[in-house]
């Protein structure tokens, strides 16, 4: 997957929480970010280490919320893609 | 050791353009820099690594330009102060051709679109060898960053081409005129106006690099 796509797929993720009150169930990722459901466990994976989110585990399921650095990103995301088009960065 | 001929009224007006020069790539760093922070992008951190470097070089050229103007020149009589100028210009003249070029390597290896390290290696020795081990560091190093920006704005026609937008059109002209710097610089060894004409183009460059990054800014 190119770079330019890995960053459209995170911000559709982040997008996805920051829209449902940030508290989704990764079904809803699933299918807001267009992802199957390995692709969606790396990415959640990946968002949770590099602190974009954070997940709380109930007796309903898993949910996902957006932590500071995940809202900087959604925030920042034109100016992220513009610099990388801009540079030949993608 | 070879070295510019600068207009000795220019002298005062070189420190003011290499600092200016420094700020701005240092300002494309640290801006690559967060993005990097943020995306984990390793296309990133090159870039940013790249523009490190070229700001590293400015702000030596700022520093022993400094140092030769306004310090030595205030403080040791003609003949002493011919003496002393002479070395520092020989040491600005090493590091600046030094993090210059590992700058436009890395840009150079950034354009490859590659993983290889061995690469990156390659280029760095091809580039850097031949500036330390010779006598004429700044020839050698002119004629090589004539290749590398040469190689870096076709990249950029290459990557306006493919977005044509004008934030793209901004850093491709900013090469092209890099690189007709670049030249202007190279005849500067012999001929002492063409070093005006160099820095002029440079400070066109930077100002498109400036603009662009203003406006992609703007998107936010």
């Amino acid at each position: 997957m190119g770079k330019r796509e890995r960053l459209e797929v995170i911000y559709d993720i982040l997008k996805a929480i920051q829209n449902k009150n940030s508290k989704i169930k990764p079904t809803h990722i699933m299918y807001k970010a267009n992802l199957s459901h390995q692709m969606l466990e790396d990415y959640l994976k990946d968002l949770i280490k590099k602190q974009f989110i954070t997940e709380t585990k109930s007796a309903k399921g898993r949910t996902y919320s957006l932590k500071d650095k995940g809202f900087e990103y959604i925030n920042k995301y034109k100016i992220i893609t513009g610099f990388i088009e801009s540079f030949g960065l993608d | 050791m070879d070295g510019y001929i600068i207009p000795t009224g220019f002298i005062r007006f070189d420190v003011i353009f290499s600092l200016a020069f420094a700020i701005v790539t240092a300002l494309v760093s640290a801006y690559a820099y967060r993005l990097y922070k943020l995306t984990s992008q390793k296309g990133l951190a090159l870039f940013s690594g790249a523009f490190l470097s070229i700001s590293v070089a400015y702000i030596i050229q700022t520093i022993f330009n400094f140092i030769i103007r306004y310090r030595i020149g205030e403080l040791i009589s003609r003949l002493a102060r011919r003496e002393a100028v002479f070395p520092l210009k020989i040491l600005s003249a090493y590091f600046y051709t030094i993090f210059f070029a590992i700058g436009l390597v890395l840009l150079t290896y950034m354009t490859l679109k590659t993983n290889k390290t061995r690469i990156l290696a390659l280029l760095l020795g091809v580039v850097i060898l031949p500036i330390i081990i010779t006598q004429q560091a700044l020839r050698i190093f002119h004629i090589t960053a004539l290749v590398l920006l040469l190689f870096i704005s076709y990249f950029y026609y290459t990557n306006y081409t493919k977005h044509k937008n004008l934030q793209s059109l901004l850093i491709l002209l900013a090469f092209i005129f890099l690189f007709m710097s670049n030249i202007q610089f190279a005849i500067s060894l012999r001929q002492r106006l063409f070093f005006i004409a160099a820095r002029s183009l440079e400070l066109v460059a930077y100002s498109c690099i400036l603009i662009s990054l203003g406006l992609i800014n703007k998107k936010k």
